[in-house]
């Protein structure tokens, strides 16, 4: 890269005014974010269930009772549904090139992720509180 | 609106297979997939609240032979996922580009994802 010397610009003004990306950042880093999240919360949500000794309802429900385990899926089931629905968007602004079904698809899918969201707290906090 | 006539990228068909391209698109599958297992995870955690019939009848359905066979895919699925996003975290943070490099994790992220999975099979007996 050459160095242009005819300008008082610093280093940091120039750079600012390259490229076309206005906001892809913050979507780039959530999906990161939430990604260093669900390392830990799947794996325990995965080995909590997969070492349960009876795989039924029940034990389940036991199993989520207890505060921790809750907390953690609770977790789980958030960060999972916004780092799906991060991704989704990723897909769908690949491939889906006609605009109208692009946009739809973008909407449906954050809908769908408030919906797990919010059934996802609703199931834990009747499990916790009865 | 006018669409435009030009072909798009990546032109796949003038591609000759490679390992790497198989470990990109499997992120891809891989996390599609695990978006509608979540939907149905969410859809359990619901019915494990509200009705412990029906959250039974869904266990029920994940022993049968169709059952078992969505259920280790979606494992696989998750194991392969978390590690291949391991593999990118260290791209991200601009490690291991070189290629030899980018084929040495890439296979160390299948063998890990096979023996996650193995680990979860042996484990659930």
């Amino acid at each position: 890269m050459t160095q242009q010397t005819n300008s008082f610009q610093t280093d940091t003004a120039k750079v600012k005014g390259l490229g076309s990306s206005k906001s892809g950042f913050g979507h780039w880093w959530m999906q990161r974010m939430s990604a260093i999240l669900l390392i830990p919360c799947g794996l325990y949500v995965l080995f909590g269930l997969a070492g349960a000794e009876i795989l039924n309802a029940q034990e389940v429900v036991n199993w989520l009772s207890q505060p921790v385990n809750a907390a953690v899926t609770l977790l789980f089931a958030l960060a999972g549904s916004y780092h799906g629905a991060l991704g989704i968007q990723v897909v769908v602004e690949d491939y889906v090139h006609n605009h109208a079904v692009n946009l739809t698809l973008r909407y449906l899918t954050q809908i769908m992720m408030i919906v797990m969201m919010m059934t996802s707290i609703f199931a834990l906090a009747t499990i916790l509180f009865g | 609106m006018n669409k435009p006539q030009r072909p798009l990228s990546p032109h796949l068909q003038v591609y000759k297979f490679q390992f790497t391209m198989m470990m990109s698109i499997m992120h891809r599958i891989t996390g599609l997939f695990l978006s509608l297992g979540l939907v149905i995870f969410v859809y359990w955690l619901y019915r494990l609240a509200t009705d412990q019939n029906i959250a039974n009848q869904m266990i029920g359905f994940f022993q049968t032979g169709l059952g078992m066979t969505l259920l280790y895919a979606w494992i696989f699925a998750f194991a392969y996922h978390l590690c291949n996003g391991i593999r990118h975290l260290f791209w991200d943070v601009g490690k291991g580009y070189s290629i030899p490099a980018v084929y040495r994790s890439g296979y160390m992220v299948l063998l890990a994802a096979v023996l996650l999975t193995a680990v979860v099979y042996f484990l659930s007996r």
